[in-house]
């Protein structure tokens, strides 16, 4: 079975001549269904890049990026466009949600750009808010939710429509500790049920929610390991 | 439950389309503050138009309304004596058919340098009802009886039941009467046989050819007149829509400056429409829309306003422009073409800010990251 995600000497760079920067040097990765890994490292290590790479929403200089064995190089735009209307879920640090539509209407977009009938998606999107507990708040537009709230909306548009790709830029970032656990919780809630899932984050603890993490260094992929778990941390801290 | 797969079985091609435009009329409500002075500009461009267009639709006269009623020729006929005039009139209504026949007879006026138009004419004649109208009392129908105008009976001080007496034959003043295609048309009128007439105008509708060939046995024809086929009030009304057209297509170069401003700070939201998988065409959607939106709604506006104005300003056209003017003679056509036009420039002047903002990359659009510079060509 081809993996999920596979990323194949991915270098991106910006800038030309003496301004020239190598945000990646030829990574390689390969996230299969039902794994989470989270990637690690410093500011301007590349982190963000690869995930946008890997989501189709920049070009990668040179390498291959193929989603569920399709090379998405070759793609053209609205290909792409379709491609992560159907196959990948961004979750942002700062939410992203669109303002003017309702929670429920943000999470029921993707299907609807897709041709789903818009009462029809609209039924999916308050199943998955109510999943995630957030029926009493479906019909709240972004400003009237909490952080917590607009990323857990957040998420639930990233997997509504059977996606299979997870990925998530800090979704932690703008949430307090026990928020951010709720929404690691989440993420590896939708791995288990299949979804490959690739997630950006600066914290060890939240990291170690995943099944791997990898370590990112000035463009190059310098570690790799396996979490204990987050149980672990806490045992460990209470030791 | 309803899962995913199960709502993407039956695809809608609208469907997306459908909620982008949903989007665009959130976003539009949201900051409609933002868009007030684009919808205002419209709104007044489509009103000025509006207005002036059906301004000079009833402004300009009716081409030979106030002299041909509703037929297309007139026949002019002079004769001293009254039995060559019979003739050429019964000679008239038997090689046309219907036949609308005014006499006309010059009376002096002591005091006055023109002459006064006595007339005799059917008001219920088949052609001539645009050329008469009873403003007050009653239309003559004996011989001692007659109608003027209101300026005559200012003249000569009359008012109903009064006498008008200037041709020896006193007769009473029985209405107030006016031709409404032309309002300083001055006469007084009698019943068809009460007066002598020294001249008879017959109104037929007939084409060219059978008027060229009538030969009446009394009174020659002295003058034919036939009425034009161009219309002065559709040509007026075209002229200004012309020149409302550039007007607008103005507007929207102002508008369009003011749709890139507005898509540079939907920037981001836009990014992330394309980052959810919103395809280009999609993307490009939300700002049209949000201009034909502004379209629509300037051009109701704009028509209401443009409306109301006109029906405000038509006591004051009518004597300006020397006839009655029917507050719903309003050429629609000019107003549905303004309407349309509206809508089509700020549709237009927003497509090229849409079509910018679609082609932004999602990363660039939702980072803010400037556009990579194009290649310089020597």
């Amino acid at each position: 079975m081809s993996a999920a995600v596979q990323l194949e000497q991915v270098t991106k760079s910006f800038g030309t001549g003496p301004t020239r920067v190598e945000a990646l040097q030829a990574v390689d990765l390969s996230v299969e269904a039902g794994e989470l890994v989270a990637i690690m490292g410093p500011s301007g290590s590349g982190k963000s890049t690869l995930l946008q790479i890997a989501g189709t929403l920049e070009d990668a200089t040179s390498g291959s990026v193929m989603i569920e064995g399709r090379d998405v190089g070759g793609l053209s735009r609205n290909d792409r466009a379709r491609l992560r209307r159907r196959t990948i879920g961004y979750v942002f640090q700062d939410f992203n949600l669109l303002a003017g539509l309702t929670a429920a209407e943000n999470v029921s977009l993707p299907l609807e750009l897709d041709g789903a009938r818009s009462r029809a998606a609209h039924r999916v999107a308050i199943g998955l808010l109510e999943e995630l507990g957030l029926d009493d708040r479906s019909d709240h537009y972004p400003d009237q939710l909490s952080g917590g709230e607009r990323q857990r909306v957040a998420i639930a548009r990233a997997v509504v429509g059977e996606r299979r790709l997870l990925l998530a830029d800090e979704p932690t970032g703008a949430l307090d500790s026990v928020t951010g656990e709720g929404v690691m919780r989440l993420m590896r809630a939708a791995c288990r049920n299949g979804v490959a899932g690739i997630v950006v984050t600066h914290d060890a603890q939240l990291a170690s929610w995943a099944d791997r993490v990898v370590f990112l260094r000035d463009g190059c992929m310098v570690d790799e390991s396996i979490p204990a778990g987050p149980e672990s941390l806490l045992t460990s801290a209470s030791e | 439950m309803m899962t995913s797969a199960d709502v993407l079985v039956r695809r809608s091609p609208v469907a997306g389309r459908r909620a982008v435009v949903r989007w665009a009329w959130r976003l539009f409500r949201r900051d409609w503050r933002q868009q007030a002075t684009v919808l205002g500009l419209m709104s007044l461009a489509v009103a000025a138009a509006v207005g002036f267009a059906t301004t000079a639709y009833n402004a300009a006269p009716v081409s030979g309304k106030a002299e041909f009623g509703t037929a297309n020729h007139s026949l002019r006929a002079d004769a001293p004596d009254p039995d060559e005039l019979a003739a050429t009139v019964g000679s008239a209504q038997q090689w046309f058919g219907d036949t609308d026949v005014i006499g006309h007879r010059s009376v002096p006026v002591p005091g006055a340098a023109d002459p006064l138009d006595y007339r005799s004419q059917q008001p219920s004649g088949p052609f001539g009802g645009p050329l008469l109208d009873l403003l007050d009392g009653r239309f003559p129908q004996l011989r001692g009886e007659t109608a003027v105008t209101d300026d005559v009976a200012l003249l000569l001080d009359l008012r109903i039941g009064g006498t008008l007496d200037l041709d020896s034959t006193p007769r009473t003043v029985v209405g107030i009467v006016e031709n409404p295609s032309d309002l300083n048309d001055e006469f007084a009128l009698m019943a068809p046989g009460a007066m002598t007439p020294e001249s008879v105008t017959i109104l037929v509708d007939a084409p060219d050819e059978r008027v060229r060939g009538f030969e009446p046995p009394g009174a020659p024809i002295s003058a034919i007149a036939a009425r034009s086929g161009v219309r002065e009030d559709v040509l007026a009304a075209f002229g200004v829509l012309t020149i409302a057209t550039v007007g607008i297509g103005f507007v929207a170069l102002v508008a369009s400056a003011s749709f890139v401003v507005l898509a540079q700070r939907r920037r981001r939201q836009l990014g992330l429409l394309g980052a959810i998988g919103a395809t280009e065409r999609q993307v490009r959607l939300v700002t049209v829309a949000g201009g034909a939106l502004i379209g629509s709604l300037a051009a109701v506006i704009g028509v209401i306003v443009g409306i109301s104005g006109w029906l405000v300003f038509i006591p004051r056209m009518e004597a300006a422009a020397g006839h009655r003017i029917d507050g719903l003679t309003v050429p629609w056509w000019v107003v549905a073409a303004c309407a349309l036009l509206s809508v089509a420039a700020a549709t237009g002047a927003s497509w090229w800010p849409a079509r910018l903002m679609a082609r932004v990359p999602p990363v660039e659009a939702l980072t803010g990251r400037p556009a990579a510079p194009a290649p310089v060509h020597r």
